[in-house]
């Protein structure tokens, strides 16, 4: 089954923390649809769309990886189902 | 269709700063094929298909939370009318229904989400300080702090960079950092003593109840 989510990171911005996500988005097997970035003074933020192929790599455990990530760098990583947003913002 | 990252800012704002949550998820349950010509063979009957079919819930309803990023706060289940199926065993007393569906709540494990007592009962600004708390609460604040604002108490007492969840005592009660901005702590949950008057077996068993009562509440809806 095919998920699409929302990453977003949050933090300070430092060296290797787009390399430290997509690493480990593509360990497990997560597509990218769309990627922005940011910074707005000094602090990082990126959203991602991304694809999760739920057979190869369950949601719970792309976000225990991307968890492990987030407390390496001192980030705020989430990661949620696109399908959120999407009812809060569209009609 | 891309949702632009200033939605994205608001939703994890409103989730993450505002506590937007789902309240509460119900599974509702038919319970006539329960029927019975004998009142405990009844409630044993109830009692299994409500185990039976809320086995997962809870765990169900904390990986849905976790998946969409949103906290669901309550888990519910809510049954047909007793009475229409009672009408198979003709009993007067239906209370070992009741008996049966409180004997559920209380053999229920614990959810595995955290107890939101953990979290503080109440929650303030980090702008208070420590004078107005001790005036509420009549908790005893040093003289010298009292001017102290909850922020400047977690900076100077916590030994490391405060993070979500980060308890401080303060006398009897204990501060949880629930909410943080830039690297300081901007929403301070208090979590207060528990009342001494209430041994645990009886708050379980008044959970129950109040359980029950809900359950009752949602029957006579119906």
């Amino acid at each position: 089954m095919q998920t699409r989510a929302i990453l977003s990171v949050l933090g300070e911005d430092r060296v290797g923390i787009v390399a430290a996500v997509s690493q480990t988005l593509s360990a497990n097997a997560v597509n990218i649809e769309d990627i922005r970035q940011t910074i707005i003074s000094g602090v990082f933020s990126m959203t991602m769309l991304v694809t999760i192929d739920e057979e190869q790599a369950p949601f719970e455990q792309v976000q225990a990886a991307l968890d492990q990530v987030a407390e390496k760098l001192s980030v705020q990583i989430t990661l949620q189902r696109e399908d959120v947003f999407r009812a809060m913002h569209r009609v | 269709m891309w949702i632009e990252p200033e939605e994205i800012a608001e939703t994890l704002e409103m989730i993450g700063r505002q506590h937007l949550d789902v309240r509460t998820i119900t599974l509702g349950l038919s319970i006539r094929s329960c029927a019975c010509d004998d009142i405990a063979g009844l409630a044993q009957r109830v009692y299994d298909r409500v185990a039976t079919a809320s086995a997962r819930l809870v765990p169900v309803a904390d990986a849905i939370a976790r998946e969409y990023g949103i906290p669901i706060v309550n888990k519910r289940i809510a049954v047909s009318p007793v009475a229409e199926v009672a009408a198979s065993c003709g009993a007067r007393d239906l209370s070992p229904v009741a008996e049966a569906l409180d004997r559920f709540f209380v053999d229920m494990a614990p959810s595995s989400a955290p107890d939101p007592h953990l979290l503080g009962d109440f929650m303030v600004s980090g702008e208070h300080t420590l004078a107005e708390l001790a005036e509420i609460y009549g908790v005893k604040v040093d003289e010298n702090e009292k001017a102290l604002t909850l922020s400047d108490y977690f900076d100077i007492h916590l030994h490391q960079a405060p993070k979500e969840g980060a308890e401080l005592a303060l006398d009897s009660i204990v501060l949880v950092a629930r909410s943080l901005g830039g690297g300081r702590v901007n929403v301070v949950g208090l979590r207060l003593p528990e009342d001494e008057d209430e041994a645990p077996p009886l708050t379980r068993r008044q959970r129950a109840r109040r359980k029950l009562a809900d359950i009752w509440s949602q029957v006579a809806g119906v």
